[in-house]
């Protein structure tokens, strides 16, 4: 189950940050033409780690990158400057969904966000969301060992 | 207050969003450096005057929060005036980097909430005694 369902948390950080305009959430389940996938790997209290994976498609990608570095329409971004905004969203992400998944009690370190390559890395599904620019998918490293902390995580509505 | 402003983060593309947010968001800005990570930032204020520090937490080599324990701990920096910038949502860190002297912006941020936190600092009293 999504502990993020109907949570906008993913969807704000992305209006916010990048300026997209998010049209809805969708089933967690969703597939979609993945462009770019985003991982960032985390460490928390008591030896407990992870990763969260957020995954985009070509559309959202682009309009990212071109929102953030401030393009005019029609103007091209390179594909150097679709990775580097996809990390910086990753990681603005990340650095609020561990918190919405287990609490601000917590302390986490982040590590630096990298690409990997571009096919489901798999995990379990938090978010998945649609702009009207394209789709963006959260999922996390689910590790036994996090249980834990994972027990006190708020189940939201 | 005019301000000379120091953008420390180990993201290049946030630095450069943090330093345009920050010179679009009505300081009096005079100029904007950047580093890449808590050492760095140090040893540019140890080489030139900075009003103000814009500091993220998750940084490789040296800390946004280890950054503020040394800052703290010199006696020619400890008045520099800090806001933190960053997606830390952990409430104890966020009261250690408070009672380390420090505003905090959570990101993603709106320019406007940058010069809230500066104008907090501002009335506050700092280590060394400077109103």
């Amino acid at each position: 189950m999504s502990l993020l369902r109907g949570n906008p948390a993913v969807a704000t950080v992305a209006e916010n940050l990048g300026y997209l305009i998010p049209l809805g959430e969708l089933d967690p389940a969703a597939v979609i033409d993945c462009d770019r996938v985003v991982k960032v790997d985390w460490r928390g209290p008591d030896g407990t780690s992870g990763g969260v994976f957020v995954m985009f498609d070509q559309g959202l990608g682009a309009a990212l990158a071109a929102n953030l570095l401030g393009r005019m329409p029609g103007e091209e971004v390179t594909a150097t400057e679709i990775d580097e905004t996809a990390t910086e969203l990753a990681n603005v992400i990340s650095g609020n969904l561990l918190p919405t998944l287990y609490g601000t009690d917590h302390e986490f370190h982040l590590d630096s966000p990298y690409l990997l390559p571009a096919v489901d890395p798999g995990g379990r599904r938090e978010a998945a969301v649609e702009f009207l620019e394209g789709k963006l998918i959260v999922s996390i490293e689910t590790i036994p060992d996090n249980s834990r902390i994972l027990r006190r995580a708020v189940v939201l509505p | 207050m005019a301000f000379t402003v120091l953008v420390v983060d180990d993201s290049r593309l946030m630095r450069e969003m943090v330093a345009k947010a920050v010179s679009m968001a009505g300081l009096d800005i005079t100029a904007i450096d950047t580093a890449g990570d808590g050492r760095q930032a140090l040893e540019k204020l140890r080489a030139g005057w900075f009003d103000l520090v814009l500091l993220d937490v998750n940084m490789p080599v040296m800390t946004g929060e280890e950054f503020l324990v040394a800052l703290r701990a010199d006696v020619a920096l400890r008045d520099t005036l800090v806001v933190v910038v960053s997606t830390e949502s952990s409430l104890p860190r966020i009261a250690r980097l408070k009672a380390l002297g420090a505003g905090f912006v959570h990101k993603p941020f709106r320019p406007e909430e940058l010069v809230a936190a500066v104008q907090v600092l501002l009335k506050t009293p700092r280590p060394g005694g400077q109103p």
